[in-house]
């Protein structure tokens, strides 16, 4: 018997986080179904659908985006699934419903004579705000009429996942209508059966499993929405903001209902739905559903944020008692961030204030925090760490209340682009400053990258910053953190061959540099010091102290050693973390820092 | 029985134009491109438009000096960042040449930096947004782009490249031909450095010839697309009405191309300017200044120059508006001139 697989082919927007999420409790175990391994860890899928030539927009590979060869990917699915002890081994990657149908035939016979490929479909307006309001998280500043007209962004793709997909598959592929008030248990339901459903009880709604997609999507605009610039997420939380409060209210960033008209007609016309029942139900719950959506106006858009929620989202689902609930959490959301930003963080994103010192910060700042319980007690009472919060925009607005509650505010932002340049770079390049004497420019095969490019880089990584620290009045005084050196080679690559995509490749006897090509050892030590600079000179425009590397914590070639490195590619221990705090309460003591 | 009988009706005005459709008849031609050719393009703006209709077909467009999106540079006014190295727009057969050649090695006489505050201007891509810091830097900037060309050149199995103008700006020193005149993007005109040179069509022809020696010293088997680029001047510096020169202009290349694609068989004319300009056309696609292309008149060029592949797509992204307003060099230099 050929082993059963069943290819998700998404799309995006319907659920395919929650599935896959859902898949990795492993709780389908039991029924004998489970997730094909190399695809368990999230964001990978992305890059399947990529590899087999689906146009994955470039945010969703980010710095994980690789060279893997078509070859490699086929062969590590086939034993996976050859060596899987399920019955059911489930692909899944939303993106996959892009790729050209006779490609995706073409691979899976490779792996298994017996698959069949799902697609799910959801009330195609519903999908659309959702795709839009996905796109501006992930950074695009397209207003939804744009968004929604532009070809290649939403409707040519929308429609060739049905007509281009079905044309192929045929009796394979089979279609799930999933609603908008039930969507994962409508897609649990038609994949795996009812008897999976007692499964999805109990799970955790930040395991990314939700059961609203839509609902989410309106909650983490506003999540978004509600917080004054700058914000670490930059732009566009500013822009959903604006359109909220109407201080920008461009006419593509209202949803006019003449466009919800023709938009709903282009689907009636352009789509043969007679040949599937399920979209032709989607179909019929859009021309049901239009007036509703029609009925939004620039007046209960903007000015009622109640009807926001209602008129435009939630509308679809307001018969459902569970819709009646969300709405009255995201109300409350609504309300409480809104005191949050008007009047200061209302304590929301800090509690652990323990001192004149405070410290904020990313990922870097947990080695200081770590470092807090080696500390004499009498240093420890100096200094308080802030909670963190999953809102990072909320949490870094906390900072205008924090400067005015403490004598000493420490910041430690961001830190690691010059790692996500260095390591595993999505474009080769060197630099004149760091060329070997031994090469001469023209053989090298990657592009010069100007060093006054690179400033201007790790510079606009801090104009939010800036902009924030000018803003908090409240300050008085400021010390700003650089980030620890980067690792030995030798330890960055330890790190990374023990991540689980990385440690398959070598399965596949190629060398962990074969697989992560990392910047020169001279380039990844120029970019840490370039951006060094930057918050050198910021802190030098606000004011305040800069506190770099200690001078201990490098090696002689200048590296993090080894005794002050946590377990991972990137980031300090506890050690490095007792140095950096010792000199910020020298820096205290001497009076320093003043604003 | 006469010499005419026997030709297709695309032979005759009043079979192909006056009762027919021009453009469909043009449909005989054999595709330009195939699917897998890897594509290098050089030339004015307009061949820079092509580069998002090309990737939109699928056509793999060489690009070898690409940066990581972290660093790369926002402003693309110049166009550094579109074409297959960064090169930007060079509107003469004379330009394409010496920068081939400096790829060859051969034109290595000295010209610049030109410097100001904020580095070590390069004459001949004055507009890059980061210049280099130091000499040594602008040396290796130089030699890394140089190297970059010649490996997009060795990439390409296709070279399309677009004729815009036959007047430029001459470093007397170095012969040189700048991209643009010396005071509008950088640096400072003088009259005992820099002259006006309006070439001949025997020179661009020379220079064309030149050029497709350049390129096949590096890739034997690279094919040629030459077009002619429809966009009017934006300005003449001769003393000639500025639509008396862009005619001129416009005769010397289209005739410079048809002797290029005469004469060698790797060699073939791409009608981009015949689609967009004529009686033939019977409504323009300019937009009211008669200069910039619409959006509409570039899809029908990359129609046409797309067939055979896959259904050509609109590009992926809603910058195609912005292609058609994209600022020239040569916009700049007369707006500077205005000013």
């Amino acid at each position: 018997m050929p082993p059963k697989v069943l290819v998700h082919l998404g799309p995006a927007k319907t659920a395919t986080t929650s599935l896959q999420s859902f898949l990795e409790t492993e709780r389908l175990s039991s029924l004998g179904i489970g997730l094909v391994e190399p695809f368990m860890f999230k964001g990978w899928h992305h890059e399947l659908a990529k590899l087999l030539g689906a146009s994955v927009p470039s945010g969703l590979c980010g710095p994980r985006t690789l060279t893997t060869d078509e070859e490699s990917v086929v062969g590590l699915i086939r034993d996976s699934v050859a060596d899987s002890e399920f019955d059911v081994n489930v692909i899944s990657s939303e993106f996959l419903a892009e790729v050209p149908p006779d490609r995706l035939r073409d691979v899976f016979a490779c792996i298994s004579s017996d698959t069949t490929f799902v697609l799910a479909v959801r009330n195609p307006l519903a999908h659309a705000l959702s795709f839009w309001a996905e796109t501006i998280r992930g950074g695009s500043e397209i207003g939804l009429r744009a968004f929604l007209e532009n070809p290649k962004m939403f409707l040519d793709w929308w429609k060739s996942v049905y007509l281009g997909s079905s044309a192929t598959h045929g009796s394979r592929l089979s279609f799930i209508s999933i609603s908008e008030s039930s969507p994962v248990v409508d897609l649990v339901s038609a994949l795996f059966g009812s008897e999976a459903l007692p499964l999805l009880e109990g799970l955790d709604p930040r395991q990314n499993i939700s059961n609203s997609p839509v609902a989410c999507d309106v909650h983490a605009m506003l999540n978004g929405a509600l917080t004054e610039t700058p914000t670490r997420a930059g732009w566009r939380e500013h822009y959903l903001w604006q359109v909220l409060h109407k201080e920008s209210a461009g006419d593509d960033r209202i949803i006019p209902a003449e466009w919800i008209t023709s938009f709903s007609n282009e689907w009636d016309s352009s789509i043969d739905a007679s040949n599937y029942p399920e979209l032709s139900d989607c179909l019929t719950k859009v021309s049901k559903n239009s007036g509703r959506f029609a009925a939004v106006t620039e007046d209960n858009f903007v000015s009622s944020r109640q009807r926001i929620i209602e008129g435009v989202v939630i509308s679809q689902t307001r018969t459902n008692a569970l819709a009646h609930l969300e709405i009255d959490r995201l109300t409350h959301l609504i309300n409480s961030k809104t005191s949050v930003d008007r009047t200061s963080s209302g304590g929301t994103a800090i509690s652990k204030l323990r001192g004149p010192i405070v410290v904020v910060g990313d990922s870097h700042s947990l080695a200081l925090e770590r470092a807090s319980d080696l500390l004499d007690p009498s240093e420890r009472e100096l200094i308080g760490f802030s909670e963190r919060v999953n809102d990072a925009a909320v949490y870094w607005n906390a900072i205008e209340r924090l400067g005015s509650d403490c004598e000493l505010l420490c910041v430690s932002w961001r830190g690691n682009e010059h790692n996500v340049l260095s390591i595993l770079p999505e474009e080769q390049f060197h630099v004149h400053q760091v060329l070997d004497s031994t090469i001469s420019g023209n053989r090298h095969e990657s592009p010069m990258v100007p060093i006054s490019q690179l400033k201007a880089a790790f510079k606009r990584e801090l104009v939010p910053l800036s902009e924030l620290l000018s803003r908090s009045k409240g300050i008085q005084r400021l010390v700003i953190l650089g980030p620890p050196p980067p690792k030995m080679r030798a330890t960055v690559l330890k790190h990374l061959s023990t991540d689980a995509f990385y440690g398959k490749r070598m399965d596949l006897r190629q060398s962990i540099e074969d697989v992560c090509k990392l910047l020169p050892d001279k380039l990844r030590l120029l970019l840490w010091e370039l951006q060094n600079d930057e918050y050198r000179q910021l802190s030098a425009t606000l004011g305040a102290q800069f506190i770099g590397a200690p001078r201990d914590a490098g090696s002689k070639l200048g590296f993090l050693k080894s005794m002050f490195a946590s377990n991972d590619c990137t980031h300090a221990n506890e050690r490095y973390g007792l140095l950096v705090l010792k000199e910020v309460i020298r820096v205290y003591r001497a009076g320093g820092a003043v604003v | 029985m006469n010499p005419y009988a026997s030709l297709p009706d695309s032979a005759f005005w009043s079979k192909s134009v006056s009762s027919g459709d021009w453009l469909k008849s043009l449909d005989s031609v054999p595709p330009y491109l195939l699917q897998g050719d890897h594509v290098m393009s050089m030339g004015s703006c307009f061949a820079a438009n092509l580069v998002p209709y090309l990737e939109a077909a699928n056509i793999h467009y060489v690009r070898t000096e690409k940066f990581p999106a972290f660093v790369r540079a926002h402003d693309s006014r110049f166009n550094y960042d579109i074409f297959s190295a960064a090169y930007g727009n060079i509107y003469t057969a004379r330009a394409m040449l010496q920068l081939v050649q400096r790829v060859n090695g051969r034109f290595v006489r000295s010209l610049g930096p030109w410097k100001s505050e904020r580095g070590c201007i390069d004459p001949l891509r004055p507009g890059l947004p980061f210049p280099a810091e130091t000499i040594s830097e602008y040396r290796a900037l130089i030699e890394s782009h140089l190297n970059c060309t010649r490996r997009a050149i060795q990439q390409s199995s296709v070279f399309v490249l677009t004729l815009g103008l036959i007047e430029a700006w001459r470093d007397r020193g170095s012969g040189a031909i700048l991209p643009a005149a010396p005071g509008t993007i950088a640096g400072e005109f003088s009259a005992s450095e820099h002259e006006l040179v309006v070439f001949t069509v025997d020179e661009v022809i020379e220079d064309l010839v030149g050029l497709r020696k350049e390129i096949l010293e590096i890739k034997p088997s690279i094919r040629f697309l030459v077009t002619v680029s429809p966009i009017p001047l934006v300005a003449t510096a001769t003393s000639e009405n500025v639509v008396i020169a862009n005619s001129h202009s416009k005769s010397v290349l289209r005739t410079a191309a048809a002797r290029l694609v005469q004469d060698f068989a790797d060699c073939r004319y791409v009608p981009s300017y015949e689609i967009l300009i004529g009686a033939q056309v019977r409504r323009s696609f300019f937009e009211s200044d008669c200069r910039t292309v619409e959006v509409e008149g570039i899809s029908r060029v990359m129609g046409h120059f797309l067939r055979g592949l896959d259904e050509p797509k609109q590009p992926n992204n809603p910058e195609v508006k912005t292609l058609a307003d994209r600022e020239c060099e040569e916009v700049l230099q007369a707006k500077t001139k205005r000013g």
